[in-house]
């Protein structure tokens, strides 16, 4: 019977809760900066989000009522000289959108990765873990944007298909989400070393059980979440700051110690 | 637990004059998207119901 301890991706998740347990101030820093995250992300981004739905509808209104009935050349209308300070406005609200999003996601996520890093036992400094971290964020906003361009545009298509021809799969929307996925998975994998190609670099026999038992101790905590708050919500909004975000620095730790591992070795 | 804690935090000098420069400049930059998102009213005024109808009513 193989020794399950000795594989590498069980013997950093031992060490993990080991470095979690002589490192609790800097857990305790990372799971508010977590919890801030969340209201910051909210706070920050609804107001543009908002503002850009508002000039949406106006948008699309005048557009309509321009078109009227003949729904041909609409991209010349939108850029033409009366719908172009529009749809400036619109594209110069989407643009900000995604600075805000990154902007936030880069402070609030950099800080709690670069905490993990401390706590795996790495010595870099803040500024040069930032620095790398908004670098690397800049890659996956781009693939982020790609995304949702198709995405948009997909959605539209599948709307005309399923009036043309109801029930018909959406095949392309399953591959857009697994894309999305993957994109997912190899921003989070490259954030340990701040290298975008550790997803390919990493052999499968180490990324797929490391994947796995990440998405296992977090769906883990997410079920004793939701059993505690169908007794008691507010014991659930206590319980959700005490288990998911810790939970959430322990995966960050242990990938961070995962990924340094084979990448040191190799 | 609270003499472990003091242990701790002297022994996490981890952050030198520049990482404190760089969470000052974070906390600039959050304040004035603060003030940005705050304010996106006035800088992207949407027309009232008031303004559309008196422009429509303009036209004609």
């Amino acid at each position: 019977m193989k020794d399950l301890s000795k594989l590498l991706v069980v013997k950093e998740l031992i060490n993990s809760l080991k470095l979690i347990k002589t490192n609790l101030l800097l857990l305790v820093v990372a799971a508010i900066t977590d919890a801030t995250f969340f209201i910051a992300w909210g706070f920050f981004t609804t107001p543009v989000k908002d503002k850009l739905v508002e000039h949406s509808i106006l948008l699309s209104n005048k557009l309509s009522s321009i078109v009227a009935g003949k729904p041909v050349g609409l991209l010349n209308h939108m850029l033409g000289p009366e719908l172009s300070p529009m749809t400036m406005k619109l594209l110069m609200l989407m643009g900000m959108l995604f600075l805000v999003m990154y902007v936030v996601y880069v402070i609030f996520q950099g800080t709690t990765w670069w905490l993990a890093t401390q706590i795996s036992g790495q010595k870099l400094k803040y500024r040069q873990y930032m620095l790398g971290f908004a670098k690397i964020n800049l890659i996956w906003l781009g693939g982020y944007i790609i995304y949702k361009i198709f995405d948009i545009a997909l959605g539209i298509r599948s709307i005309v298909i399923q009036a043309l021809a109801p029930g018909t799969p959406n095949i392309a929307g399953k591959i857009l989400l697994i894309a999305l996925i993957f994109l997912g998975l190899a921003a989070f994998l490259s954030y340990p070393k701040l290298k975008a190609k550790t997803i390919i670099k990493t052999p499968w026999k180490i990324s797929a059980p490391l994947i796995l038992l990440s998405a296992s101790i977090y769906l883990t905590a997410q079920f004793i979440l939701n059993n505690i708050s169908k007794i008691n919500i507010d014991a659930a909004l206590i319980a959700g700051i005490l288990i998911l975000f810790p939970t959430i620095s322990l995966i960050r730790v242990y990938v961070t110690r995962v990924i340094t591992n084979v990448h040191t070795r190799t | 637990m609270c003499i472990k804690l003091k242990k701790e935090i002297s022994s996490q000098k981890t952050m030198e004059k520049g990482d404190w420069k760089l969470i000052l400049i974070i906390v600039i930059l959050l304040v004035i998207i603060a003030l940005v998102t705050m304010n996106m009213d006035k800088l992207f005024p949407t027309p009232t119901v008031q303004q559309a109808l008196t422009e429509a009513i303009n036209k004609t």
